[in-house]
């Protein structure tokens, strides 16, 4: 069975202050800091492409404990996912091509990139979970990194106090005996094509429909992460965590609230970096998937498409489910 | 003051406690009593799924007052 070994986040140096621009946007810092969520938004060094970020996440994820002090460390790498909508160059060739060359990974490796949002990693997860144990593989690679500096209109109200640019590198591999790794064993996915022009890109330029994109997320993800427990057979206070999407603090406070569960299981991050897209799901995951007190968690990425996926991850051993 | 004025009242109380909106002031334009763009959007949603109507992207923006909200909703149910 395929599990989570570690995760390893990049994020870039380079900060933007939403502070700073007040009175180009005609809000408070009050709004920030209660509605937004947002302090600073990361930004790539100039040059730095969307393989680069990749390359990054995964140096430190061979640093993190877990791949560190494994054996082998990460091991030979059979397949590598790149979930991203904002690629190297014009996404000619997948940008996982070019993660490939540049981490000087095994001939005998898939590669191959998604093109999804926000719901990204959990879609990602659940696919990267089913190839592997399809194909008999151990050792894979799930890379998410969409900079949307590199589309965002750095003057438009709607979009230029939320999205950061970072990337992550989880880890997905065989769960040996004696581990307890968390992975995907349930999930319910979601799409909205009809209002795939809420949040497009236009011509090299982000346009996001707010209203919609908030009426969208606040409606349908209560329902996915409902309906999820309901055919697991779990209560609400079963879950230990719930990691939703950080699209901005509102939209999770407001999921928070429609869902009635308690703050301290629906944690808020991304304060100094923004919204990530794909990768902030595992910026968040990134610290307790190997904290054994953690056995349950509901996952939730929701956004372009519009799309929601939700997953439930168990802490599972070679006998089976530890909760 | 009506059901439907009380009604959206709360609504808007719920959704931010902080905003001095009451039965005295219903003409007055909501951003002016506390209420931002998010929690605007969120106060639309809210209607819609109270009172079982759509409330379109162009009628959304004209509907700053606790008036024009009631009004909208009279005109739908009629």
């Amino acid at each position: 069975m395929i599990g989570i070994g570690a995760i390893g986040c990049y994020v870039p140096e380079g900060r933007i202050a939403n502070r700073d621009r007040l009175e180009e946007f005609g809000v408070t810092e009050r709004f920030i800091e209660s509605k937004l969520g947002f302090r600073q938004l990361a930004r790539r060094a100039e040059g730095e492409e969307t393989s680069d970020l990749c390359v990054k996440a995964v140096a430190a994820l061979r640093a993190e404990p877990a791949a560190a002090q494994s054996p082998d460390g990460i091991g030979a790498i059979e397949c590598l996912f790149l979930c991203t909508q904002n690629p190297d160059g014009g996404g000619l060739p997948h940008t996982s091509a070019i993660v490939h060359e540049k981490l000087g990974l095994p001939a005998a490796c898939a590669c191959l990139d998604i093109s999804l949002g926000c719901s990204g990693f959990v879609h990602s997860l659940v696919v990267a979970r089913a190839f592997m144990e399809a194909n008999g593989m151990s050792n894979g690679l799930l890379l998410t990194a969409d900079p949307y500096s590199k589309i965002v209109d750095h003057h438009d109200r709607n979009t230029a106090m939320i999205f950061g640019d970072g990337a992550c590198a989880t880890w997905l591999t065989d769960i040996r005996p004696g581990q307890a790794l968390l992975a995907p064993v349930r999930a319910r996915f979601h799409t909205e094509g009809h209002r795939h022009r809420a949040l497009q890109n236009r011509d090299g330029v982000l346009h996001m429909d707010g209203r919609a994109v908030f009426n969208f997320s606040a409606t349908a993800v209560p329902v996915e992460i409902a309906g999820l427990l309901d055919q697991a057979g779990l209560d609400k206070d079963d879950i230990d965590l719930y990691l939703l999407h950080q699209g901005s603090r509102y939209i999770v406070d407001t999921i928070r609230s429609r869902l009635k569960l308690d703050e301290s299981r629906v944690p808020l991050a991304l304060a100094d970096c923004g919204n990530t897209v794909s990768s902030s799901i595992p910026m968040m995951l990134r610290a307790v998937v190997r904290d054994e007190s953690v056995g349950r968690i509901v996952l939730s990425g929701f956004g372009v498409g519009l799309a929601v996926a939700t997953c439930l991850l168990e802490r599972q051993a070679l006998n089976g489910s530890l909760k | 003051m009506t059901t439907t004025t009380e009604s959206v009242i709360n609504i808007i109380k719920d959704i931010n406690p902080k905003t001095e909106v009451d039965a005295g002031n219903t003409g007055a334009v909501l951003f002016d009593l506390g209420l931002d763009s998010l929690d605007h959007a969120s106060v639309l949603l809210q209607i819609e799924e109270e009172f079982g109507i759509k409330i379109p992207d162009a009628e959304s923006e004209l509907l700053v007052t606790v008036d024009a909200i009631v009004k909208f909703i009279g005109d739908r149910a009629s």
